[in-house]
Formats: C-alpha cells, structure tokens, sequence
C-alpha cells in the first residue's frame, strides 16, 4: 500500500491536480450554474 | 460534526470522479511517456487547459465557446495521432500479458538466468533491456522489429557473433522480445571504470533513461553485469543474477533499493 502510494508520487501529484483541472472545466461546462445539482439536493431534501 | 458529514454525503461521488480521472490521466502518461506523439500530446493539452482556465476565470465567452467546439475536433485529432499507440493499448488489454501472475514470471525470469550464463558461457556478448514502468519503444524503432516469443534458442541465435542481429540491444516488453540490433543511449558519466566497453556504457545509458532493467554480458571476460536506474552491478554469479532480477521484476523495490544494498 505504501509503495502503491509513494511510488511516482510527483507524477500522481500532478495527476490529481490535472485531473481536478479537468473535472472543474466540464463541470463547468456541463452545469455551469450547479442548477442540476442543486436541483438534485432539493429533491432528496423533499424527499425525507 | 453534521456538516462535515453532510458535505461529504453531497460531494463523494465528485471525489470519486476526480479519482477516477486522476487514474486514468496517470496510466495515459505512463503508456504515452516515450513515444514520439507524446510531446505533442502534453503541449495540447497545456494549450487547452491553459485557454480554458483563462476563459473561465475572465468570463471570455468567444474563447470559451471556440474552445467548446474545437474540444470534438481536438478529440478525433487525437485518435488520428495516437492511432498507433491506442491499437497496441487496446491489444495488450485484451492480451494474457496483462494478467500475467507472479509464478509465470518467475518461470521468465529463470528462463532469461538459463539463457544469461549460457551466453556467459560461450562469451557471446549481449545487451538486453527489460522494459518496466516507463515506455522504451523509441529505442525499438532505431533496431529491427521482431515482436516473438521470449526463448533461450532466439536469444541465442541474435547473439552469435556473425548474425546480422548481434549488434546492439534486445529490448524485452511484457515477456516478448519486441525488437533486436537497437541502439540505446550512451551514459556520459566519467567516473566509471575505463574497461568498460561501449555495450556497458549503453546498458548504463538506457537505466538513466528510464526504469528499464539492462543485463549485459561481456564479450571478452563473460561476466554478467545488470544495470538499474545507472547502477551497474557487475561480475554476478547465477544465483545473485536470479535473486536480484526477481527483487527487482516481482518485488518492485528498485526504488529503494540504494547503491549501498546493490553492492551487498
């Protein structure tokens, strides 16, 4: 687990940072207002 | 208490979306690190990346509409680039290699000893390089593609003194003998032995270059000599050549293994 972590961890650094770059741009894309998402926490809040 | 709990309810499945990207981004650079498209590859992507972020956070909405519709283009620019590489991917995913366990490694490796000493033996020289983590098929391309079966009867016959083949380096990905006569790197460090030759310098080479293992065996004394990120360890018996191919190729330790324990 450790070596799986700490193996090439500069590289999976980067990784993570890139990918929440990524993840970031086409979430802002996709919803750029977060309406669907809040829309989404509205209805589970109805229904409880 | 509650709201953190209630904040990672809300958010998890964006952290495993992270994760996942962070995952996939991370095989892609090790796969694509070496090859010639992957220059090209980095240098879109900090093109791309660097325009959206700009356009996002100055509200530029030309740029960011130009960004939004070249992004399919970009897609099926980048299939036609990497058509080579995305083949071979989806053929090694598909291939037993990938699953290939630890035992039958193993056999590999006592297969390769077998036919290192055998070489040793007759003071054939040789020079092989085991392709590990990081991509060493740029070298490949500067010899003669072979893409067979690994088997002491090949490695043999490349390495007799008069076949067209025995110059040069063998290169060994995934338990196949992808190519042979390849010219690998030369180190440049002057602190090495004078004996050595130009086959050592360029097994040496090769480990600085990459994570790759090279096994080298000496044309003039015989000995076996195995290299690792620019260590040379020389002069090794069968049984040390075994143990420290299999520490290295199963146990994966390279990394911490220190010049102090090599010489061990």
């Amino acid at each position: 687990m450790k070596h799986l972590l700490l193996h090439n961890w500069k590289i999976k650094l980067v990784c993570i940072v890139l990918a929440f770059v990524v993840w970031y741009v086409i979430q802002q894309n996709v919803d750029p207002s977060g309406e669907l998402q809040s829309r989404a926490s509205a209805a589970e809040q109805q229904k409880k | 208490m509650p709201a953190v709990l209630h904040f990672v309810r809300e958010n998890w499945t964006h952290a495993v979306e992270v994760g996942l990207l962070a995952i996939l981004i991370y095989y892609a650079y090790l796969y694509f690190r070496g090859t010639p498209g992957a220059k090209i590859l980095v240098g879109l992507a900090l093109v791309f990346i660097s325009l959206t972020l700009t356009s996002q956070l100055l509200d530029l909405h030309v740029i960011g509409w130009l960004l939004r519709s070249l992004s399919v283009f970009l897609a099926l620019a980048l299939v036609v680039i990497f058509q080579p590489e995305l083949r071979r991917a989806l053929t090694e995913l598909g291939s037993q290699h990938f699953f290939r366990s630890a035992m039958q490694k193993k056999e590999t490796i006592d297969q390769l000893a077998e036919t290192i000493f055998d070489l040793a033996r007759r003071q054939f020289g040789a020079l092989i390089a085991i392709e590990r983590d990081i991509s060493i098929r740029q070298f490949a391309s500067t010899g003669v593609d072979l893409d067979a079966v690994f088997s002491k009867e090949l490695i043999m016959t490349i390495f007799q003194p008069k076949t067209v083949l025995h110059d040069g380096g063998v290169i060994v990905q995934n338990e196949r003998v992808t190519a042979a006569a390849c010219i690998f790197p030369l180190t440049s460090r002057e602190d090495l032995d004078r004996s050595l030759g130009l086959r050592h310098r360029a097994g040496i080479g090769i480990t600085e270059e990459s994570d790759a293992i090279a096994i080298l065996v000496s044309e003039e004394t015989g000995h076996v000599s195995l290299c690792h990120r620019g260590i040379i360890e020389r002069n090794l018996n069968a049984e040390k050549f075994r143990r420290r191919l299999s520490q290295l190729l199963l146990l994966e330790r390279y990394e911490t293994s220190s010049a102090a324990q090599l010489e061990n």
